[in-house]
């Protein structure tokens, strides 16, 4: 390099060139690493294992899956292996062993991973099958099986899951009837039509008797039919030659995972991946699926849409176009673009004393005096409208920024030109402003929404729970229950991941999730994108 | 040429005075636009020409704290009347602006948008409305096969002769055009001037420009403004080969401006 080179490289910039392609390379390396974590690690979650049978020299052996292998504090490395069985295993997942301590590992291709219901995974051999009292063995019949545990659950379980439906049924319309109940004696007490509603009682007396006794009856029944199913059984045996004997219907999924093809370890992916979309979660939300999680985010999201949309957008349309710039014009603008910085659990405790104690608290004295008076609250408690009003708050303020800056950029002349042809401040707003910014307004709007799509800190105070009873809509009158508690995605990351009594066991569930959460997002953006490519196409400022 | 002194007048100024907030930007203008010709405003910038036709259709509302006095009449409408109709005023002054102006909407729509806002829904008479107008702006022949495609299709040229035919079909009294070529290549420039004189006649016009030989071509009369006065007004002809003031004569022979 010459002295004159040399020169150049400092006042041409090179250094700063540089630096900005290293700043823009580790950006890219980080959020490609922040990308690949998270799916590897679910895409654990989802894979088949490998079952190994350790054999240890002195003399034991176990089933288990290897999850890390480390260097143990003593020297050497020690492996961790998921060995599951948790009631054999004093209520443990996992085994620490010294790989020297090794004295053979192999894969037997009768090995059983077993999906339960309750109480974990469970890994032996299946020795055979009891049904009806006939005793049946499998020799390695791997496929028989699967299909027999595949034919029980569909013989045994509709009937099961409809009693249980039922009586889900029967008890929310109890609920609903006791309610009622709680009212007429409210009005009975308080003198007004005190006859009438002394008859009505008497009525919804007998009707919620009915129900009580439809609902014991409709227990005997399922309890009856689950007896029955139970008495179909899987026979195990660990590899400490212990027998275990499990029912049909406990079994959420059968696999032999050391036997499955190459088909079947993609069909197995599917069926995983499928439970984790469409399945209740079980077992403290530690295993199953995250549909509750899924629907209760997406009805959030929904609802805050449609709450911060409409306000936002006449409030920055009244800002930019009719608004007088005074002073009492900028402080509004100010504030407003204050608000999009405050931290979003403040919302949260805004939304708590605003939306639940005052409004909700003030719905419930004038809906149901007669629920506040037994202590009962509806609407006064956390719920996912009261959650998705405060989440609609948090975006309002990016609402309104997005529309004033949309319809600043509308160039003058168009304007102008509507209003030279006579159009009123109205008619030229409706018919050439906003098109022309509706692009700006929708793309800002939609990044709002992706950003208060996770947003967890405010939903902890306004109704968010680890697990909800009931869904917020379902098939009982009147369908969308707007007031009840929710399950939540990004909730339910930290709710399994730091607050659940088996860590270890939820952590691929907890990547899982937040790759969920990530792909909403994802989809939430990219949408933007395609919807202001398409919309600029349509109303494009003209390249003049 | 008519005696101009017989035509009733369609615009009639008189001591008019223009005040963008304290400052004054027309003073004591006295102007009488005849109907059907063809009127030039020229002058160097700054001299308050487009202010004046700002002043036609009352676009200078827009702008706070403007003020005028004095007496402006359109077609014998006292226009610096705060009492009257200004939309209505809008519909019968037609405007061009200097920078093409489409709407993000189809051709048909931008050629029908006054109309529409005027209230009339009836599709055959927009429809004819809308044929009518680009053949009088000079338009259907390029863009009768897409009509209802995006205007921002056409080409800068184009884009103006769309905003004279949305202009004119409102059936303005006046349509005013402010620097409509200065934004375009000499060919559009061309068929705009062709145009106008296609639509003097037809409709009174009146034309800002800097481009002396333009004002030469298209306009039967010509006004010299100079830093908010009328200066000079007359016969294009007369004006340009026999200038009766000296500034007139100064500016129309490059010395300033
Ligand atoms: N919106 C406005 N506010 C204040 N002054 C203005 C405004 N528009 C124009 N002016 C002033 O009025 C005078 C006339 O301007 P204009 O009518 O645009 O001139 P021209 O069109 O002849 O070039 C100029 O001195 C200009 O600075
Ligand atoms: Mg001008």
């Amino acid at each position: 390099m010459t002295a004159h080179q040399r020169k150049n490289f400092w006042r041409i910039g090179e250094p700063g060139v540089w630096l900005a392609a290293a700043a823009l390379g580790l950006t890219v390396a980080m959020i490609l690493l922040f990308a690949g974590i998270i799916s590897v690690n679910a895409m654990r979650h989802l894979l088949a294992p490998k079952l190994a049978l350790i054999t240890v020299r002195d003399g034991g052996t176990f089933l288990g899956v290897a999850q890390k292998n480390e260097l143990a504090p003593e020297g050497g490395r020690r492996t961790q292996y998921k060995v599951a069985n948790r009631e054999l295993n004093n209520r443990a997942d996992f085994r620490w062993l010294d790989d020297a301590a090794v004295a053979a590992i192999t894969y037997p291709l009768a090995a059983a991973l077993v999906e339960r219901d309750g109480g974990g995974d469970f890994y032996g051999f299946l020795t055979g099958a009891e049904i009806a009292g006939e005793t049946r063995n499998f020799a390695a019949d791997f496929a028989g099986a699967v299909e027999l545990w595949q034919t029980t659950l569909a013989r045994v379980n509709p009937p099961i899951d409809r009693a249980q439906q039922k009586l889900a049924y029967l008890s929310e319309t109890l609920r609903a009837g006791q309610l009622r109940q709680l009212r007429l004696q409210y009005a009975a007490h308080n003198a007004r039509g005190r006859e009438t509603a002394q008859k009505e009682l008497d009525l919804l007396d007998a009707e919620n008797a009915a129900i009580k006794q439809a609902s014991v009856a409709e227990l005997a029944r399922l309890q009856a039919l689950q007896a029955a199913a139970d008495r179909e059984i899987f026979i195990f045996q660990t590899a400490e030659r212990q027998t275990v004997r499990l029912p049909i219907r406990a079994i959420a999924r059968l696999t032999f995972p050391n036997a499955l093809s190459f088909a079947g370890r993609q069909k197995y992916m599917a069926a995983r991946a499928w439970t984790i979309l469409s399945a209740m979660p079980r077992e403290a939300n530690t295993e199953g699926g995250v549909l509750p999680n899924i629907l209760g985010t997406v009805i959030l999201i929904f609802l805050m849409a449609i709450s911060a949309f409409p306000f936002g957008v006449i409030a920055g349309i009244y800002l930019r176009e009719y608004a007088r710039d005074g002073a009492l014009t900028r402080l509004i603008r100010i504030a407003v673009n204050n608000l999009a910085g405050i931290p979003s659990i403040v919302y949260g405790i805004f939304g708590l004393s605003f939306f639940i104690y005052g409004i909700g608290g003030t719905l419930d004295q004038i809906l149901y005096p007669e629920r506040v008076a037994a202590g009962i609250t509806t609407f006064g408690t956390g719920g996912i409208l009261w959650a998705s009003l405060t989440l609609g708050l948090l975006t309002l303020p990016v609402v309104i920024v997005a529309t004033e800056e949309a319809l600043g950029a509308v160039p003058a002349e168009i304007r102008q030109g509507s209003l030279a042809l006579g159009a009123t401040r109205w008619q030229t707003l409706w018919r050439a402003t906003l098109p022309m910014a509706s692009p700006g307004i929708l793309t800002g709007f939609i990044l709002a929404i992706a950003r208060a799509a996770g947003e967890v800190a405010p939903l902890m105070l306004t109704g968010v729970v680890k697990s909800a009873p009931a869904m917020p809509l379902d098939s009982i009158f009147p369908f969308a229950h707007l007031e009840r508690k929710f399950m939540h995605l990004g909730f339910h990351i930290y709710d399994v991941g730091f607050q659940s009594p088996n860590v270890e066991a939820a952590k691929p569930l907890v990547y899982v999730t937040a790759l969920l959460l990530l792909l909403l997002v994802f989809t939430l953006n990219v949408v933007a994108i395609k919807l202001r490519n398409y919309m600029r196409k349509k109303y494009a400022a003209h390249a003049l | 040429m008519p005696n101009l002194e017989t035509c009733a007048p369609l615009v009639v100024a008189r001591d008019f005075n223009f005040f963008y907030g304290a400052k004054p930007a027309l003073h004591q203008l006295a102007l009488d636009i005849p109907r059907g010709k063809v009127t030039a405003f020229i002058g160097p910038s700054g001299c308050g020409k487009s202010t004046f036709l700002r002043c036609l259709n009352r676009m200078n509302d827009l702008i706070d704290g403007t003020k005028m006095t004095g007496s402006l009449r359109l077609d014998g409408k006292e226009i610096n009347d705060p009492e009257i109709d200004v939309i209505d005023l809008r519909r019968q002054v037609g405007m061009v602006f200097q920078k093409p102006n489409p709407f993000p909407k189809s051709i048909f729509e931008n050629v029908v948008y006054g109309l529409r806002i005027a209230g009339h829904r009836n599709r055959t008479f927009l429809t004819d409305a809308c044929e009518q107008s680009l053949k009088r702006a000079a338009l259907w022949d390029e863009v009768k096969d897409r009509l209802h495609d995006s205007a921002f299709g056409l080409s800068g040229g184009q884009h103006q002769r769309l905003c004279i035919a949305r202009a004119i079909a409102v059936a303005p009294e006046i349509v005013l055009m402010d620097e409509p070529c200065s934004a375009l290549d000499p060919r559009s420039t061309n068929k705009i001037e062709d145009l106008i004189n296609e639509l003097a006649g037809q409709y009174t016009i009146v034309i800002v420009t800097h481009n002396m030989q333009q004002a030469a071509r298209v306009s039967d009369l010509t006004a010299f403004f100079y830093e908010g006065k009328l200066v000079e007004v007359g016969e294009t002809e007369t004006l340009f080969t026999a200038p009766r003031c000296k500034e007139t004569e100064d500016y129309l022979t490059g010395r300033f401006g």
